[in-house]
């Protein structure tokens, strides 16, 4: 297979998002309280040059003090919760984004022993739930997007 | 393998449970001591270690906890399970096979905190917890989630119990502080990327990390229990999927064997080839996405866009085959289901071999660059005598080429001649030229450091595509249309209380092993899930010694192992 066919073979069954070009400004941080890896996978492919999460400004950061958004991933295990509360003091602003069935309710794992149920401050701050097990990038992409429209960070 | 030598031996109480399937010998050994010898001799037969777990049949004939280890006589191309019984107490003490098998380290540990059944050496650090992490909670009584006397309410009732208090996450660290003039660096268990909880501790001399303690256990889910409370043995591949994401197929695919081998039916051919295929799907893709990310820590930020984006058309072509970007959904005990296909195995073979090639020419470019070259070799080397300790794509980087499921107990479609020839082919011996290779890499390249691991994925890529090929042309001797999955309902119910089954799949990071046990009907009495990451976390620190801080994340990410599949 020479260059071009091979690249004529990718790019029609690769999927290109076509989102309204629209400038925002969005850091986020990430916390894992117990997924299975899928949608923390599903959230670095939003970094890949097919979705590029940059160029509407939105980019996940290191530091939770630097964040205006959590999004947290996983059921709440009892073993990381200690750690999840901490990152939420760190933040200034506190508003949290839930990614995936487990973030909702525990999905599959919800009756385990393992589960905490998450404190008040994380539950009253949910802006945003994404659906799916785990959720399609372009779902989550659209779920931050719209946190962005709606301005539901102000 | 050769118990003879055990079985003359006046004193010793063993049984050899007759009518077996030939590849499977299951032993049961009467006491600890007896155990231990015959961990011994099978070290010496050059047996591995692939799983070690506890049960509790206190409710059940026997009437007592038993122990179980799981463990392969590649030679002869045999599974020998040896089961012994350690009393019914419930402070009951069993010998460590810690000396024999390191790798049963993190399983001793792991049967301490969810049975509390104590090995006799090693758990020193015992009351800070593995899996449970006990400082942060006080119960009224210890957990202990996987006795059967554990019932739902009564873990209810214990958790309810439960009084939250604050440690310093420097006092858990406490009974590890022993070498006090080495600077200390903690990371995690939030890491500053998008990846899994976990946390580290360095211990440094400057910048060169003198040691690593790891400290997992954060994500403990118990999916254990869960397999036992709230699923049956066919709904089981559910959750099984669950246990870790990047491997979902490899999992699905190693619980369904196991119940298809307590069941004893095989599922039409179809699925058969269907499965081998879609597991090598998995592979390329999470290989892809590690040489994408192991050239991103080197700041080949070109390439790893490229191959990024390269990853995201075979995920692309999972959500067509299977309806799904991780292949969920797709096994099923009995066979595979696969209604929604929008592809057809040509479209396939197309856009592997599209991919593939696209990715060796960049995979190449990464690994001729000579500023990426002096990042890799000879940095994060596995030590020859850990790499015997090893399972899966580690010990395979090591020169331990053997380490693969497929080739070492080649069953069903391994058992073919083209696939074990295209298996053989991956490494290129020394001195030798292959051109069927688009990238030959050679055995003198696998000497265990970052480079190893990097070629080794991008030799299994390429190997995964004409394997990808081969089993996409065999499929097309069949009617695709016709349904691959057969009931298996009335075969469980034929089968009596006790039974057991196991089923082992070389996933992409290594062998994943499921033991399933059934119990009344078609519920599941213990279900043993073992992550190839369970015993590679073990080797990891030794990895890690005497390389700079800097060069951390680039072997960490060259293993990329899974926190999710070791704290389960």
């Amino acid at each position: 297979m020479d260059k071009k066919q091979r690249q004529k073979i990718i790019g029609t069954n690769t999927q290109k998002p076509h989102i309204p070009k629209k400038q925002y400004f969005l850091f986020i941080r990430h916390l894992d309280c117990g997924s299975c890896n899928a949608c923390e996978l599903e959230l670095n492919t939003l970094m890949n040059p097919v979705y590029d999460i940059g160029q509407y400004g939105i980019e996940f950061v290191a530091s939770p003090r630097h964040a205006r958004l959590l999004a947290i991933t996983g059921i709440f295990t009892r073993n990381l919760a200690e750690a999840a509360q901490l990152t939420l003091e760190a933040m200034l602003a506190r508003r949290i984004m839930t990614i995936g069935d487990c973030a909702k309710d525990g999905g599959e794992l919800k009756n385990s022993y393992a589960i905490v149920s998450r404190p008040k401050e994380i539950e009253e701050n949910i802006i945003q739930h994404i659906p799916g097990c785990p959720p399609a990038p372009m779902d989550i992409l659209n779920g931050i997007l719209a946190i962005c429209q709606k301005r539901l960070l102000k | 393998m050769d118990i003879d030598l055990v079985l003359r031996e006046p004193g010793n109480k063993i049984l050899e449970l007759p009518h077996q399937p030939d590849n499977q010998r299951h032993i049961i050994v009467g006491d600890g001591n007896t155990m231990l010898k015959l961990l011994h001799l099978a070290r010496e037969q050059g047996c591995f270690l692939r799983s070690m777990f506890a049960t509790d049949e206190r409710l059940r004939e026997g009437r007592c906890f038993k122990i179980y280890y799981l463990l392969s006589d590649d030679q002869n191309g045999q599974l020998m399970i040896f089961e012994t019984d350690i009393g019914h107490s419930e402070d009951v003490t069993y010998p460590s096979g810690r000396a024999i098998f390191p790798a049963v380290k993190a399983m001793e540990e792991q049967i301490y905190d969810l049975f509390g059944l104590k090995a006799d050496a090693g758990l020193e650090d015992a009351e800070n917890g593995y899996l449970l992490h006990s400082p942060a909670y006080s119960f009224e009584e210890a957990l202990l989630p996987l006795r059967r006397t554990r019932t739902e309410g009564r873990l209810k009732q214990i958790i309810q119990s439960g009084q939250k208090q604050r440690v310093s996450p420097a006092l858990r660290w406490d009974n590890m502080f022993a070498k006090r003039s080495i600077s200390l660096l903690s990371v995690g268990p939030v890491h500053a990327g998008i990846i899994e909880s976990g946390q580290f501790l360095f211990y440094l001399a400057g910048e060169v990390i003198e040691d690593l303690s790891l400290r997992l256990g954060y994500k403990h889910r118990g999916v254990e229990k869960l397999f036992e409370t709230h699923h049956t043995l066919e709904t089981g591949w559910k959750l099984a999927e669950k246990v870790s994401g990047d491997s979902s197929f490899a999992h699905s695919l190693a619980y369904c064997q196991a119940v298809e081998d307590i069941a004893q039916i095989t599922p039409p051919e179809t699925a058969l080839w269907w499965r081998a295929l879609l597991l090598e799907l998995e592979r390329v893709y999470n290989h892809i996405a590690d040489v994408s990310a192991l050239a991103q820590d080197m700041a080949y930020d070109r390439a790893a866009a490229k191959i990024a984006s390269l990853r995201e058309t075979l995920v692309e072509l999972n959500q067509r085959v299977s309806g799904n970007r991780f292949l969920r959904g797709v096994n099923l005990p009995g066979g595979i289901n696969l209604s929604i296909m929008e592809v057809n195995t040509l479209d396939i073979i197309t856009i592997v071999q599209a991919v593939s090639e696209e990715f060796l020419e960049w995979a190449k470019n990464v690994m001729e660059n000579p500023k990426c070259r002096e990042r890799m070799l000879g940095v994060g080397t596995l030590p020859p005598n850990e790499a015997t300790r090893a399972t899966g794509l580690a010990a395979r980087a090591s020169g331990l080429l053997h380490h693969d499921w497929r080739l070492q107990h080649p069953r069903g479609v391994y058992d073919d001649p083209e696939t074990q020839k295209i298996l053989l082919s991956t490494i290129v011996p020394d001195g030798e030229e292959n051109p069927t290779r688009q990238i030959p890499i050679y055995r003198h390249d696998l000497k265990g450091d970052v480079f190893a691991r990097l070629a080794l994925r991008v030799a299994e890529v390429e190997t995964s595509a004409k394997l990808i090929f081969h089993f996409a042309e065999r499929l097309q001797a069949f009617d695709l249309t016709r349904s691959a999955h057969i009931s298996i309902t009335d075969h469980l119910l034929k089968q009596p209380g006790l039974n057991f089954g196991v089923g082992i799949v070389e996933g992409w990071r290594g062998d994943i092993v499921y033991t399933v046990f059934k119990g009344q009907e078609d519920t599941i009495f213990r279900c043993n899930p073992r992550d190839p990451s369970i015993i590679n976390w073990q080797i990891f620190p030794a990895t890690v010694r005497g390389n700079r801080l800097a060069d951390f994340p680039l072997i960490n990410k060259s293993f990329n192992l899974s926190y999710a599949g070791f704290d389960l």
